[in-house]
């Protein structure tokens, strides 16, 4: 054996997992490179038939006519996109302002009450969406809960407008996305390791101080994580705001929705359709950049 | 005058009992290492003292003062631990210009001692790196620079040099000892490896099971310790069982379970008939190609097995089929070296013989 096959069989023990000791080729590739090919080629051929091609026939849409500078030119576009986007910045900054306390407490936990607590973090997620949604009127409703109490306490004499608001929006997707921003940082407080705050007290720093010096920089990268999540899951959403914000609160989605299949207008859909994916990737981009792609699967795990 | 002071200290967490009664003097400037294999209190123990752990009860007090319900941040103690706990997120003189800041000392002043702290580490200009810059040694020196910056009336140290390689685990103990001697601060030490705390210490204090079982100077614990669990813990001994049978003027006799008798000098503590166990270190015991003239506390017996251990050999050798003995011999290439299954003879001088008196 040469020093080349040497050093491929290494290789392959490696990504493979076992010893594949002979050089036996097929087709002109070793074996063990064919191994991954066919571990992976049924999700990479899926996506690519059901996922990439749509997208690349998207993009070529898009490109019909003067989709783009209509988009950019009409100020109807540009609310929708501006709305989107402080909508997702909305929704980021009520989670982390809620999520924070709840993850920090919930790292605080011994294991076994942990475990319970992460349970009901997560049960809002496997109640149907469209009915969680809902039972949003039965509060913000002008007849709902809220109003209700106000109303019969004599606070106000006609119902106050919640429903089909921006902040109905933002209330809605927040519930929704809490968990999102929660997790990750529950996980990056939780891998603080204890000695580093026991040292900021040795030191001389009180439990706040310890907290701003320590805990709170330490959580960031999980808080970035947090916001990449909840940033990209509200920017596109779509049920949210068509139940909750109604017709004029339209979001980018519901746009993109109404072009398809109101107005049948498909290379305005399709170039709408693009602008979202480019922010979304542009988000991923610059949290890669910054924090590393990997920290998110860290946090998730 | 004690510096630092435990009295009658417990620590209970849960069903286990961490510390055990555990009271403690440690003088002013003082080197002392709690030590003892792992799961001893002796961490729990230094834990309390830094304020990190209440003691469930017992009191302990710094400079004289009752220190129980202060909390952590207002003791002035210094804290090196075994992973070093550098923030990772601060440079080097972030982390130990931290302690400095806390205790409010104008920016200048914090900038000239960080310096000196570095320099007293021999790590002059470091500021700007951040801990993951560092080699593991270095990242030793800034933990230590950090406790020491802030002038604290006592340095607790967690197993700091556990994590190094043995090289310079060797060098950053005769270096921890110059630091510690030069500025002279009371030190208290936690470790589970005997050699560093005979080579760091003034006085060690053996730890098992969350008490004290015995203190002493380094010297003292190994010639003179009072406890099978000291005799073997530090140093490595041969132990057989016996019992005291005959007193004479200036001997007296124990009679090993194994047969032989062991002459040894008389001690007044011991009478006659007492259950006691005798130890010889490994090095302590006379391995012999011949049987020599004198036979005092001679025995034969054939080579079991042997060891090159590159400064010296170990030699196992069976005294009867069931009974082994370990010596160990320094390598000085004078002789041929033992063959196994040869004939052989050991000897031990009779004050070479330790006595433990059987519980």
């Amino acid at each position: 054996m040469n020093f080349r096959g040497e050093h491929e069989t290494s290789d392959d023990r490696r990504s493979v997992g076992s010893s594949i000791k002979s050089e036996s080729k097929l087709g002109g590739f070793p074996r063990a490179r064919l191994a991954p090919v066919l571990l992976i080629g049924a999700g990479v051929g899926y996506v690519l038939v059901f996922l990439f091609i749509p997208m690349v026939l998207t993009a070529a849409y898009s490109l019909e006519g003067e989709s783009y500078w209509h988009i950019f030119t009409t100020e109807l576009y540009r609310i929708v996109l501006l709305r989107s986007l402080r909508v997702a910045v909305e929704v980021c900054v009520a989670s982390i302002v809620l999520g924070y306390p709840v993850a920090y407490y919930l790292a605080k936990l011994t294991s076994m009450r942990r475990e319970t607590v992460v349970v009901l973090l997560l049960f809002p997620l496997f109640v149907s969406f469209l009915i969680r949604t809902y039972s949003w009127f039965y509060v913000i409703g002008s007849r709902g809960l809220i109003n209700y109490v106000l109303l019969s306490v004599g606070i106000i004499q006609s119902p106050i407008k919640f429903l089909f608001t921006e902040g109905a929006i933002v209330l809605g997707l927040t519930n929704w996305a809490l968990p999102f921003m929660i997790l990750p940082i529950y996980s990056s407080v939780d891998k603080i390791d204890k000695n580093l705050i026991e040292m900021s007290k040795n030191l001389g720093a009180g439990d706040i101080s310890t907290f701003w010096e320590v805990t709170f920089p330490l959580s960031v990268p999980g808080m970035a994580s947090g916001v990449m999540l909840v940033f990209i899951l509200s920017f596109g959403a779509y049920i949210t705001p068509a139940i909750l914000g109604g017709p004029e609160q339209a979001m980018i989605a519901n746009m993109i929705s109404m072009l398809f299949l109101v107005m049948l207008n498909w290379p305005l859909g399709t170039a709408l359709s693009v602008i979202l994916a480019l922010i979304t990737l542009g988000i991923v981009y610059v949290y890669n950049k910054v924090v590393g792609l990997d920290k998110l699967l860290e946090a998730m795990g | 005058m004690s510096f630092v002071q435990l009295e009658h200290v417990w620590k209970v967490f849960g069903e286990t009992t961490a510390v055990n009664d555990v009271s403690l003097d440690v003088k002013k400037g003082e080197f002392l290492s709690l030590l003892g294999p792992s799961g001893c209190g002796k961490t729990t123990t230094l834990r309390i003292i830094a304020g990190f752990e209440h003691p469930t009860k017992g009191s302990v007090f710094i400079k004289g003062e009752l220190v129980n319900d202060v909390p952590p941040y207002l003791r002035n103690t210094g804290m090196v631990f075994q992973n070093y706990a550098l923030f990772p997120h601060k440079t080097v003189y972030d982390n130990i210009a931290f302690g400095l800041k806390y205790r409010h000392f104008p920016k200048a002043q914090i900038k000239d001692k960080v310096k000196q702290a570095l320099e007293l580490v021999q790590l002059p200009g470091l500021e700007a790196r951040y801990p993951k810059q560092l080699s593991g040694g270095q990242q030793q020196r800034v933990a230590l620079a950090r406790a020491l910056v802030i002038e604290p009336d006592v340095l607790l140290l967690d197993e700091p040099l556990s994590n190094l390689d043995a090289k310079l685990r060797a060098q950053m103990r005769i270096e921890l000892k110059q630091i510690q001697r030069r500025i002279g601060i009371t030190t208290i030490f936690v470790t589970h490896d005997q050699e560093e705390s005979m080579t760091l210490s003034d006085r060690t204090v053996v730890m098992d099971q969350g008490s004290i079982v015995e203190e002493g100077s380094p010297f003292q614990l190994y010639e003179e310790p009072k406890s099978q669990f000291v005799a073997s813990f530090i140093g490595q001994s041969n132990f057989i069982d016996g019992k005291i049978s005959e007193i004479g003027e200036r001997d007296m006799k124990v009679s090993l379970s194994a047969g032989p008798l062991l002459t040894v000098p008389r001690q007044n503590e011991f009478r006659k008939g007492d259950d006691v166990t005798a130890f010889v270190r490994y090095e302590r015991l006379e391995v012999l190609p011949a049987k020599p003239d004198d036979e005092t506390n001679l025995m034969g017996g054939v080579m079991d097995h042997i060891m090159f251990l590159g400064t010296s050999y170990l030699y196992r050798i069976a005294l009867t089929p069931s009974l082994m003995v370990i010596a160990t011999e320094a390598n000085t290439r004078r002789k041929q070296p033992y063959e196994k299954d040869s004939k052989v003879w050991i000897r031990v001088e009779p004050e070479n013989v330790g006595l433990i008196r059987k519980p």
